[in-house]
Order: C-alpha cells, then sequence, then structure tokens
C-alpha cells in the first residue's frame, strides 16, 4: 500500500511527510548502508535552498554532479530550506519534496523529475495556498541516474534545488 | 481519446484502487485510455480532506503496469520525444461533462465524483507549457 496516502490538511500534510519517507536522520549521524547493517536513510547535501543564497545554483542549471551515484533505495537531500526525500524498492521509486518550514511551500511550483537525463514526468505544475509536501511516483529501470528539479516561488521568496542524483 | 477496456481485476483502474488499501481509501474519479496508454485519477481520502492523484499505465505483453504517480496535472512521458498531458480538477459545472480545450484540440469528458480527467495524447516535451491552463466551459452533455 502506498505510503504518503493520508493528507488532509497543512498539519497533517507535515505528519504525512513524515510518514510517507523514511525517518529523519541528521546529516550528522548519516550513514551508509553496507551488507551488515540495516539500511537506513542516507543523508546527502542538495535538497531545497533559498534562490540568490550562496547555496543556490541559478535555476535551471541544477544538473547532478559528475560523481558517483548513491542509491536511491532511501536518501535525503537536505538543503537549508527543505529537502527531498526518495524511496525505491522493487523498481518503484516515490519522491517528495518538503519545505522547512512548511509555509516556505506556499506558492507557485514547478517540478520535473528526469532518468538519466531524460524527463519523465513534469510532476508538479501548481499553485498552493496552504502547506503542502509536492510527491509522486516513477517505475524505474535498474541503473538509471533519478533527479528532481523544483522551484516554488510564493510570498517568502524563491526557493530552488541544488544538485541531487541517486542511483536506482 | 479511447473508451477505456472493460472493468476488470487487472484494469488500469482496478489495478490504481487496489493500491489504496484495494479501494478503502481511494474513490474512482476518472479514466481515460489510448492505445497501451492509461491515465487513473484517484480521490485519495475522505470528504472533505479530498486528493486528487493520478496515476498513469503501460501495457506491456498484455498486462497493465503502473508508470508514474502524481499529485499535480502535467505532461507525462510515454517514451521517445512525446509524451501525454494530463489536466484534472474539480467539475466548473457540477456534474455535467466538461468540455476542455488546450492548444486547438478539444475534448469533452464526464465528470465522477465531481471531478473530470481530460489527457491529450502525443505530445512533445517542448509543447508543454505548464503555465497554459486549458479553457474549460461545462458542456450539456
Amino acid at each position: 500500500m502506498r505510503k504518503f496516502l493520508v493528507v488532509v490538511s497543512a498539519a497533517a500534510t507535515l505528519g504525512a511527510g513524515a510518514a510517507a519517507f523514511a525517518p529523519a536522520v541528521s546529516a550528522s549521524a548519516a550513514t551508509t548502508p553496507t551488507a551488515t547493517t540495516p539500511a537506513t536513510t542516507v543523508v546527502h547535501y542538495g535538497g531545497m535552498v533559498r534562490a540568490g543564497s550562496t547555496d543556490a545554483t541559478p535555476a535551471g542549471t541544477a544538473t547532478p554532479a559528475a560523481t558517483a551515484y548513491p542509491s536511491c533505495h532511501s536518501i535525503k537531500y537536505v538543503g537549508n530550506a527543505g529537502f527531498i526525500s526518495v524511496q525505491e524498492k522493487s523498481n518503484k521509486l516515490q519522491w517528495g519534496i518538503t519545505m522547512t518550514p512548511l509555509s516556505y511551500s506556499v506558492g507557485k511550483w514547478s517540478v520535473s523529475t528526469y532518468l538519466s537525463g531524460k524527463k519523465t514526468t513534469s510532476g508538479f505544475n501548481r499553485t498552493v495556498t496552504i502547506g503542502y509536501i509536492p510527491h509522486g511516483s516513477l517505475s524505474v529501470p535498474s541503473g538509471k541516474i533519478f533527479h528532481v528539479m523544483a522551484e516554488v516561488v510564493g510570498p517568502d521568496g524563491t526557493f530552488t534545488n541544488v544538485p541531487n542524483a541517486c542511483r536506482t | 481519446m479511447t473508451v477505456p477496456d472493460q472493468p476488470g481485476h487487472d484494469s488500469p483502474a482496478a489495478l490504481a484502487l487496489a493500491s489504496f488499501g484495494d479501494g478503502r481509501f481511494a474513490t474512482l474519479a476518472g479514466e481515460a485510455q489510448q492505445g497501451d496508454w492509461a491515465v487513473v485519477l484517484l480521490l485519495t481520502n475522505e470528504k472533505p480532506f479530498v486528493v486528487p492523484y493520478e496515476v498513469v499505465f503501460h501495457r506491456d505483453g498484455g498486462r497493465w503496469s503502473e508508470v508514474a504517480g502524481n499529485d499535480s496535472p502535467g505532461w507525462r512521458s510515454t517514451g521517445g520525444a512525446n509524451g501525454l498531458v494530463t489536466f484534472w480538477a474539480e467539475s466548473p459545472g457540477g456534474e455535467s461533462p466538461v468540455r476542455v480545450s488546450y492548444r486547438g484540440t478539444t475534448a469533452t469528458v464526464p465528470v465522477e465524483a465531481g471531478y473530470f480527467l481530460a489527457v491529450f495524447w502525443d505530445v512533445p516535451e517542448d509543447d508543454f507549457d505548464p503555465a497554459a491552463q486549458p479553457e474549460l466551459t461545462p458542456s450539456p452533455g
């Protein structure tokens, strides 16, 4: 059954976000799953940041870094204005974007998802007026590179993603 | 736009509903199919807190399988350079069918559970403009 089922209000949405993705792990406590330890959420830098901040990249240029890619199994890209969560199991990938604070999610969104550089969906293109966690799912073959590009323009400013990418 | 296949336990609608607690947590609000692609619109949760959720299916070897799910209308890749564009929302005119015009193409679609779903097929990625909203008019039926 889907895990991101209950999304009923701003407050509940936050709860759904917590339920939708793997438990939060602080950056300092990030661990990498190994063959001998249970898989936990891997935390990487690369979530949502305020546009224009030193952490931001210009809109439209936020592309995955050409480095080794972590697994999409359970990963959380954390920025100073929100995080992008990705989980994958049995070639089914789920993604979500949680702004922190949630009020930063109010505004006009533009989200697209990519597999190995090819756009798969224009995943979330609408204006939200209460706190919300854009999310979606994809069937993915193994060995592809998944990444999210996102921007939200709202009363609290413009926020955009910084590079993120994982291997399916 | 073609009429969806007859409902069955392995139809796109049935599969989409099954993924939400065997239908306990979702209501069917629309379905469209063309060839081996189908789109299902569900309303998850219960009133008044329903959350629309769209699921795209592809048929391969006679079996439907889920390709993508989204909580917003938009463009979806169907392989190659083209994709499909979905529009859905609460019906502007009650239970009357809705006429949806997008980039010169008009479709009249039914309303289910207060929502309509319109799908425009074979749309190049570059032709999709998230800011371009369809023109909606209630249809006399």
